[in-house]
């Protein structure tokens, strides 16, 4: 029971990160409606421009914060110049243009930081619990409270202030925003710039338990378009949720299956969970389904 | 009129209908058949090469192009393919050129399963379903390292790969003329398949599905067959990979692989079965000059490229090329655009009609397989 | 001086043009009514008016020229629109809908003194305010973007087709309620509507549209009395 408990409890917090790096997925398919490839490579570059500040002498928390406003601008700056041009296009071509700045990311962080592994300081003081014969480490709840946090805030902010109401007017229904005084524009710019913030704490949190270079979040990039595809993609809860249940399955398949999938494939284990679900209820477990009369 | 329609309809080669398209076409072949002789056998390996990347653009032109389903795992096809002839190969002893078919059999079989849950997936979700597969096909081989060799990989003795006697040929030379023979199979084989009713079935479902069903195409059969088609050609080009490189291991096919043959095949030109010959060229020959200048370059190279080409030429380097050609066409007889020859070749060359449809499906992940329109 | 004055009024969708220099005004106070055939321009007319489409003329709204203004900028000065068949936000409840619709307005009371109001008008729709606006009937949709279109406390309010899809006896007291709500508001209303016969009972000024020009343009009494008018719109003959 206690190594039971011990696994999901490691899976929680693995699960966290793709919950966060999901968080910012539901953000900007709640924004733009476009399904973002490059958001795990924009989470790395942010990780590694904190690792720069805090090379240059910030305090750890200081500079992620720091990268996290900077984050904002560049998210918001991105769907202005990037996005903006071709929000009108079918979807095929969205697709391509997140790809695209996927792989321009990558490039771009491989070109300044080099593909050296870094080692990304670790925000929280090493120190661990144990309940009941399970270790909690400081690290896996801070970062547990943090998500936590973030997703409330994010609920807080799309369901009881008027901005999270633009937003989701905007992209519900732009014409019908636009006819109400809503600047969808701005809506969208804001819905990137808050993205990316999201994604750099996912990048900073992330850091020090994988190894910071470039290619850093493509795993976690997969588990994160499983956790939202789980929970729905235009669900932060789902998002929460669904990372969550991908850590945590990753986890005890790892634990219990390992003769069978051994650590290698453990991963495969919930991904073929997600095509399940995928096939019985396409929208996620979270996801509303939009019952759109004519 | 309809038959008039039709004989545009079939008239697919874009180089087979002006003087001046036959003999640029007269010029290729030549040059095929002819630099392979002249040229070192490195660049005789990396042309080889260059082949079979076209092969792999060709299966995304196929699915992604003509049929609209996004392909972001189709590394994962060439890589079964790779695996099937290395391992029959050096294990089972079997000759390089037999274990083809096989190799497509397996893809064609993988793509079918694949193609169904993607029956209900459209656009995003497509994505991140093959993206997936991507991913896990090299974990798949770690995990089976005894039979695969995993990360260390699989050499494949050479003297299994020799060229047959008869053909009087050295081993690159052989493996060139093997990889042309198949992609010039392949390109007859889908310019076949894009004519007629089938082509009609297949580039319909791209532009309107709902359209699609209420002429009685059958959906699922359809995208599910050109699904396996396109993973057959995949893994063909995979085959023919390992003859060609007589190595494989894991890392060989990574993520990456996937992404660079969509782009290949978005460079070449999505909507023109003859523009994977240039993606082909465009993913041996660019990383070969990029890497050497930064590591990084490569990757920044075909992200700008791909945002690029879709905001100003969607129709990649086939649409310019068959612009200029048309152009050079004109000045030369002197003839007014639309007058004879048309440059709608439907539709091998046809490009997506209705590009909004496809975008009002945004929230709604799930195709109308059969079911009522909204 | 009129609320809205439209002169020479051009617009089309990219090479096409669909209106060829349209000229009328609508008072403060009054409810208009464009009355034409499909495809005679009638929604391109409202879209014009709202800066959704490419124009050319001049467009002055309480005596300013408005022409190319942004949609969002024509909804601060006051212009609502309710656009034809979806004009409601399908994933928000219809509180949130109505909310939306007040985006611009920072008096929280007066918003909620208007809620209730509308609950009056529309008791249906305050017996789903937690209810997603997509869940509801094509009548209660309809009812909703008005609603929504209200919020904004708008000067002049433009409705497109609002009768289409919609039953008969769900027209019916939609159009009485617009009757209502322009009783005790006073708002200026600017109405398309394929039912003439409807449109023309509850407006004061009416305009004819064809062909992208106006061809007939006065008061709803006369208009209605025209004979080509009848046969054309209202379908009946010369002699009733």
């Amino acid at each position: 029971m206690t190594y039971f408990l011990q696994q999901v409890v490691d899976g929680v917090s693995t699960g966290v990160i793709y919950a966060l790096l999901g968080l910012a997925m539901v953000l900007i398919f709640r924004a733009t409606g476009i399904i973002n490839f490059a958001q795990g490579e924009l989470a790395t570059i942010a990780a590694f421009f904190a690792w720069q500040l805090n090379l240059w002498g910030l305090p750890i928390w200081l500079a992620i914060a720091a990268t996290a406003v900077i984050g904002f601008g560049a998210g918001a700056a991105i769907e202005r110049v990037v996005i903006r041009p071709v929000a009108n296009k079918d979807h095929f071509t969205l697709i391509m243009v997140t790809l695209g700045l996927f792989m321009i990311t990558n490039a771009v962080t491989g070109l300044v930081w080099g593909y050296t592994i870094q080692a990304f300081p670790d925000p929280f003081p090493v120190a661990a619990w144990t309940v009941h014969g399970v270790s909690l480490s400081l690290a896996s709840v801070g970062t547990i409270v943090i998500v936590c946090v973030v997703g409330f805030l994010l609920y807080q902010l799309f369901h009881r202030t008027r901005l999270g109401l633009g937003m989701r007017a905007a992209i519900s229904n732009p014409e019908s925003a636009r006819l109400s005084g809503i600047d969808v524009g701005r809506m969208q710019m804001i819905g990137w710039g808050l993205a990316a913030m999201v994604g750099t704490l996912a990048g900073a949190l992330a850091a020090p338990k994988l190894f910071l270079e470039p290619n850093m979040m493509l795993g976690v990039l997969t588990y994160a378009f499983a956790a939202v595809i789980v929970g729905g993609l235009d669900s932060p809860l789902g998002a929460v949720v669904g990372g969550l249940a991908i850590g945590v399955t990753e986890n005890l398949a790892g634990a219990y299956l390992y003769d069978f999938v051994g650590n290698d494939l453990k991963i495969a284990v919930p991904l073929a969970l997600v095509f399940g679900i995928l096939l019985v209820r396409p929208q996620g477990l979270f996801g509303r389904r939009a019952v759109a009369r004519a | 009129m309809r038959i008039s329609l039709r004989e545009r309809g079939t008239s697919v080669s874009p180089f087979a209908t002006s003087p001046l398209r036959t003999a640029m076409m007269g010029v290729l072949a030549l040059a095929a058949v002819v630099l392979p002789f002249v040229l070192s056998s490195f660049v005789t390996f990396q042309l080889s090469m260059a082949l079979i990347y076209a092969i792999a653009a060709l299966s995304i032109v196929l699915l992604t192009g003509m049929n609209g389903q996004i392909a972001l795992g189709h590394g994962a096809f060439f890589g079964l393919g790779a695996y099937t002839t290395a391992i029959l190969v050096q294990n089972h002893g079997w000759h390089f050129l037999l274990t083809m078919p096989v190799g497509a059999l397996l893809c064609f079989v993988l793509g079918v399963l694949i193609g169904i849950p993607a029956l209900r997936l459209r656009g995003a979700y497509l994505a991140v379903l093959t993206l997936s597969v991507a991913f896990l096909f090299p974990l798949v081989i770690k995990r089976f390292n005894d039979f695969t060799g995993g990360s260390s990989g699989m050499t494949i003795s050479q003297d299994l790969l020799d060229a047959p006697e008869w053909s009087g040929l050295s081993r690159d030379r052989f493996h060139y003329f093997l990889a042309l023979l198949v992609l010039m199979v392949l390109l007859v084989l889908t310019r076949n398949l894009l004519r007629g009713r089938t082509g009609r079935a297949i580039v319909g479902i791209r532009d309107n599905e709902i359209a699609a069903i209420t002429v009685g195409i059958h959906l699922p059969t359809v995208k599910t067959i050109t699904f396996g088609i396109s993973a057959a050609f995949a893994g063909v080009a995979g085959c023919l990979y390992t003859v060609t490189i007589a190595f494989v291991s894991s890392d060989a096919f990574p993520v990456q692989m996937s992404i660079n043959f969509l782009i290949g095949a978005v460079v070449g030109g999505l909507y023109n079965i003859y523009g994977s010959i240039i993606g082909g060229l465009v993913l041996e020959f660019l990383p070969q000059y990029s890497q050497s200048l930064s590591p990084s370059l490569t990757a920044f190279v075909y992200g700008a490229a791909l945002i690029v080409i879709l905001l100003v030429m969607p129709g990649g380097a086939a649409a310019l090329i068959g612009k200029a050609l048309d152009g050079v066409g004109r000045l030369v007889s002197g003839r007014r655009p639309g007058s004879g020859e048309s440059t709608v070749a439907v539709p091998v060359s046809s490009e997506p009609i209705s590009s909004e449809s496809i975008r009002s499906g945004d929230d709604d992940p799930v195709a109308p397989a059969g079911s009522s329109p909204p | 001086m009129s609320l809205l004055e439209v002169t020479d009024l051009m617009a089309g969708y990219g090479p096409a043009k669909v209106l060829h220099g349209m000229t009328f005004a609508v008072d403060e106070g009054e409810i208009a009514t464009i009355l034409g055939a499909n495809g005679a321009g009638k929604t391109t007319t409202l879209r014009a008016i709202c800066g959704m489409v490419a124009t050319s003329g001049g467009i002055r709204f309480d005596g300013r020229s408005v022409r190319g203004l942004a949609p969002a900028r024509m909804a601060r000065l006051g212009v609502a629109h309710v656009p034809q068949g979806r004009g409601t936000f399908a994933g928000l409840t219809v509180r949130e809908n109505l909310l939306a619709g007040a985006y611009t307005r920072r008096d929280r009371a007066g918003v909620a003194a208007d809620i209730d109001r509308i609950s009056q008008w529309f008791p249906r729709l305050a017996e789903r305010r937690d209810q997603p606006a997509g869940s509801l009937s094509g009548g209660e949709q309809q009812m909703l973007a008005v609603s929504r279109a209200l919020l904004l406390r708008p000067r002049l309010l433009l409705l497109d087709e609002p009768s289409l899809g919609l039953a008969p006896l769900v027209t019916q007291s939609l159009f009485g309620t617009l009757t209502d709500i322009h009783n005790q508001m006073g708002t200026t209303m600017l109405i398309v509507e394929q039912n003439a016969g409807l449109a023309l009972r509850i407006a004061h000024r009416a305009f004819v549209l064809e062909a992208g020009r106006i061809v007939r343009a006065g008061d709803a009494a006369s208009v209605a009395a025209d004979d080509s008018v009848r046969r054309a719109y209202l379908g009946l003959g010369d002699s009733r």
